[in-house]
């Protein structure tokens, strides 16, 4: 199917993630398409050159790809992966409850652990005084800044 | 701490000043400043009239309406949120029709009419033809001639599809008889500018887009029952033959869980506001046409327009 | 002479006062991601009543130009452009800072800001009646042109792929489409959600393509955040004055471009230093290093988005018609105080219009020492915060600035949504500017598009509409001239290099 990549490990994953994208985006374009047939015509021009674009695009990569004329592959991503996927889960978490625990309290929890994530230093009592010091601050300032002078409506919730 | 700020010195509430207030609401409304939110985004025509609102409004209570933008949606996202706001009366949004009968007519914008809860309906603006100073249409006469003459040639700029501008169009080609091309723009902004930049024959938008522009436009005609004092030699259509008032209009509405003597107070502040003699003359001044629909009369008014608004668009399917 | 006693009326102290105060406060809110310029001039509009009509003015002025300023802040320092305006900027700024050159970055764009500003306020001065022509001069075609323009830059954002850019592209096009189209009113991709009617928030989109994936790889390493360098410290002044004089033409260049784009009502900052960038990378001697931390890019977008300011001001105080949209505020806040604009603000309340020129004019000057003082102390804040404690501010502000843009949760999800969308794409070599492009020119594109063959149909002459008016025609040309002006030069220097023999071929980096 394509040519064997010099440096196994990075380069087939960074492929094979190349490759399902570029399936999906063909799914896409072909729901684009399914979806304008409903639509007014004048509406309906746009979605459809826009999914011919991307349909067209995507099967040119997978048609390069197989030819074995791929592009360099993208830069191998180092660090931690555990951390990364972590920090996402966190900040879903964060944006999810807030409106329902209300934004002060969400925010400095979720501040708080996006702090433990990022932390690869030891955690001396010192070290955590200083990072709730530093969460309160932030959080505080930012919340009266908007709350306060911008009048930003933020979500209360069952806590605050 | 800005919310406590007093306002002062705007011309208008200098003009009001000494004017006796005799409203004195018996229920704890407003007890402590009010929100007011704006379902649109900052500069348009409902954030003016709040504006306009708020000077008057500190100077009659003891507290300020505090003036919120939750813009998104034509409006759809705020009143979409509406009923799940703090339901005492200090938590009020601006309302506008045609949108919440035509939304959720044309789509699913997560609300329906019925869920909303309008208290007061404190000015509309007259929908108008607008044309170029230097436009070859002198009188409304001329372009109907034009257009019986051409079919499809005239161009109407517009704001949005489905809007008040649109349907303002459809409703007059089926009183005239006459076929146009309506080319919806982004907003009111990019629909006076293509009229001035000679891209479209006209445009169908409202009294206070004359008033803006002044000498750079001529309005043909306009959609309020009587001539308006700002355009004393503009003629209603009514007065040209044909049976056409209305345009978009504006109110404040609550959460539905708002007691109903606390709707009753809202309806009352507005109606005091709106009872300024400032208050009147700075909506005149700016080609708004001042209406007063309180909360007693909501039923029958809002049934109204829903038929109007109906046929109107049944017209342009 | 009448214009120097204006001069002297902007002048006062009071007026200096909140010139300086506007500026300041300006450049802290653009610089937070989320809350623009629109919404810094909006809550300061209820204090201008109290004030006398040009000195609010000459605040809302200030505060604006101020806000715009800052979001090079926010774009250099951490890739997040607080502002539309301020995405050109992340290109450059960020790799300069990356390498160490945060502080020359930030004291580029602010030499940039304050020249672009400075010549877009002058076009304001002396040039308004005429300018605002332009304004007119652009109907439905020629945005629908100046959209696809700024689409073939793609092809210089995705060095390495184009395939990867245009169907990046296109994936932002998509997301574009998605909600009521303004045009035909049609409902789209909704998936039924009334989440989706109003379609994804731009803002909320380009804080989550941009940020997100930032913060994300923060976490992976624990070296710090922004390289520092030891023998350059300080504001860097002369190194950056040396560079504004190298790249004079350039400046010059991307201001008045910056002026014209501000005029068109419905264009604003972000084309505006798009297609300044567009343009200096494309006239550049080196434009391999565009992408990579060349200084010419953040002085191209920052003195473009700038100088949108007075161009924008040109339509609004002439026509009665808001450039931009912090403008539709300003122009509200004068209807409240009881001044029409339109053609005879300027004969008939110029004691307003110009004092307040005059002060928009001092409040961009002023912007320098502000800038640079604001500027040094971000700059230290951000390389000397600890990143267990920078990473949580980013991501806190990232939430609560797309919450800001209008109040509404949805926001936030879309942010973070298209964040961990855009997060993944970019490891397999998707950057995230060719889909921001495409979620921003999109409606342009489609609403001139439609409008154009509406008028064109109506009048029987569509294909006249789209080739057959002379400024179309231009901005057409240029943007073929964009799309294929690399693969020319490529081609020239390839049979050049072919001539020369043993000549060797620039690597292309994928980064």
């Amino acid at each position: 199917m394509r040519t064997e990549p010099t440096t196994p490990g990075a380069r087939s994953r960074g492929d094979l993630g190349t490759i399902v994208l570029c399936v999906l985006f063909v799914a896409l374009g072909i729901w684009m398409l399914a979806g304008s047939m409903a639509m007014s015509p004048l509406g309906a021009v746009f979605p459809r050159v826009i999914a011919g674009v991307m349909i067209a695009s995507a099967l040119a990569i997978l048609a390069l790809r197989a030819l074995g004329r791929a592009s360099p592959p993208a830069a191998v991503e180092t660090g931690s992966t555990p951390r990364r996927l972590l920090l996402c889960l966190a900040l879903v978490a964060w944006a999810g409850l807030m409106p329902r625990l209300g934004f002060f309290t969400t925010s400095i929890v979720g501040f708080l652990a996006v702090l433990a994530i990022a932390e690869y230093d030891r955690w001396t009592p010192k070290r955590t005084a200083a990072y709730v010091a530093a969460a309160l601050a932030m959080v505080g300032g930012f919340y009266l800044l908007f709350v306060e002078v911008l009048l930003v409506p933020v979500p209360r919730g069952v806590l605050f | 701490m800005i919310r406590k700020t007093p306002f002062l010195a705007a011309p208008l509430v200098a003009a009001t000043l000494g004017a006796a207030i005799a409203a004195t609401p018996a229920l704890a409304f407003p007890d402590k400043d009010v929100d007011y939110i704006i379902p649109f985004s900052p500069g348009g025509e409902s954030d003016i009239a709040a504006r306009l609102q708020q000077p008057v409004f500190a100077d009659e209570y003891d507290h300020q309406l505090i003036v919120k933008y939750q813009a998104g949606a034509g409006g759809a996202q705020a009143w979409s949120q509406l009923n799940s706001m703090p339901a005492d009366g200090h938590t009020i949004m601006g309302i506008n029709l045609p949108h919440v009968i035509l939304q959720p007519m044309m789509s699913s914008p997560g609300y329906e009419t019925a869920d909303l809860t309008p208290v007061y309906w404190f000015h509309y603006t007259p929908d108008a033809i607008i044309v170029k100073a230097d436009s070859q249409f002198q009188t409304l006469e001329d372009l109907v001639t034009f257009a019986e003459a051409n079919p499809g040639l005239v161009t109407f700029s517009g704001s949005g599809s489905n809007s008040a501008n649109s349907l303002a169009k459809s409703r007059f080609d089926a009183l005239a008889g006459v076929t146009t091309t309506y080319v919806p723009f982004s907003g009111t902004g990019p629909s006076v500018t293509a009229l001035l930049g000679d891209q479209v024959t006209a445009s169908w938008g409202y009294s206070t887009v004359a008033a803006a522009q002044g000498d750079q436009v001529r309005m043909l005609a306009v959609a309020s029952e009587e001539r308006l004092p700002l355009f004393p030699d503009v003629p209603t259509f009514q007065e040209l033959g044909y049976d056409m008032t209305g345009g978009a209009y504006r109110g404040v509405a609550v959460p539905k869980d708002t007691p109903e003597e606390t709707r009753q107070a809202v309806s009352d502040a507005f109606q005091a506001m709106n009872n300024q003699p400032a208050m009147r003359k700075a909506m005149d001044d700016g080609a708004f046409v001042v209406i007063d629909v309180p909360y007693s009369d909501m039923e029958s008014f809002m049934s109204e327009r829903r038929a109007e608004i109906e046929e109107a668009a049944k017209a342009s399917n | 002479m009448d214009l120097l006693q204006y001069l002297a009326q902007a002048l006062t102290p009071f007026n200096l006062l909140l010139a300086f105060g506007g500026v300041l406060l300006g450049t802290l809110i653009g610089a937070l991601p989320g809350l623009s310029a629109t919404m810094a001039v909006a809550v300061l509009v209820p204090f201008t009543f109290a004030m006398p009509p040009a000195s609010g003015l000459i605040a809302l002025g200030a505060i604006y130009t101020g806000a715009i300023y800052g979001g090079a802040f926010a774009a250099i320092l951490v890739n997040t452009p607080g502002t539309p305006s301020a995405i050109a900027t992340t290109f450059d700024g960020f790799p300069m800072a990356k390498r160490g050159d945060g502080n020359l970055a930030v004291t580029l764009a602010t030499l940039a800001s304050v020249v672009g500003g400075i010549v877009g306020a002058l076009a304001l001065l002396f040039l308004s009646p005429p300018l605002s022509k332009v304004a007119l001069a652009f109907g439905p075609p020629e945005y629908f042109w100046l959209a696809i323009f700024g689409l073939t830059l793609i092809s210089a954002l995705s060095q390495g792929d184009t395939l990867k850019g245009i169907l990046g592209a296109s994936f932002g096009l998509f997301l574009a489409t998605v909600g009521v189209a303004v045009v035909g009113g049609d409902v789209r991709y909704t998936l039924d959600q009334p989440m989706l009617v109003g379609g994804f928030d731009v803002i909320a989109a380009l804080i989550g393509l941009y940020c997100i994936p930032v913060v994300i790889d923060l976490v992976a390493r624990p070296d710090p955040h922004l390289k520092v360098s030891v023998q350059a410290g300080g504001y860097r002044l002369a190194e950056a004055l040396r560079l504004c004089v190298a790249n004079w033409f350039n400046l010059v260049r991307s201001s008045v471009i910056g002026t014209v784009v501000g005029i068109l009502p419905g264009a604003g900052g972000s084309i505006a230093s798009l297609v300044s960038y567009s343009e200096a990378r494309r006239s550049s001697r080196h434009p391999e290093r565009f992408g990579k931390g060349e200084p010419g890019g953040i002085l191209a977008t920052e003195s473009a988005n700038n100088a949108t300011v007075g161009g924008g001001f040109i339509p609004t105080l002439v026509l009665g018609i808001p450039g931009t949209p912090p403008d539709a505020v300003i122009l509200g806040a004068l209807l409240v105080q009881g001044i029409r604009t339109g053609p005879g603000l300027f004969t008939g309340q110029g004691d307003i219009v110009f004092t307040f020129i005059f002060g928009l004019l001092i409040a961009t000057i002023l912007m320098l020492p502000t800038g640079l003082f604001v500027g040094r102390y971000a700059y230290q804040a951000i390389v000397s915060i600890p990143k267990a404690v920078l990473v949580p501010t980013v991501a806190f502000l990232t939430i609560i600035g797309s919450f800001a843009i209008h109040n509404s949760i949805t926001d936030v999800y879309t942010m973070l949504g298209l964040g961990l969308i855009g997060w993944i794409l970019a490891r397999y070599g998707f950057q995230p500017s060719p889909i921001v492009l495409g979620v921003i020119l999109g409606p342009i594109a489609e609403q001139g598009f439609v409008q154009a063959w509406l008028i064109g149909n109506a009048q029987g002459n569509v294909l006249g509409m789209f080739f057959g008016r002379p400024i179309s025609l231009a901005i057409a040309a240029l943007a073929a001239l964009t799309l294929f002006y690399p693969v020319l030069m490529d081609t020239l220097k390839a049979r050049r290099a072919r001539r020369a023999d043993g000549a060797k071929k620039e690597p292309i980096d994928a980064d």
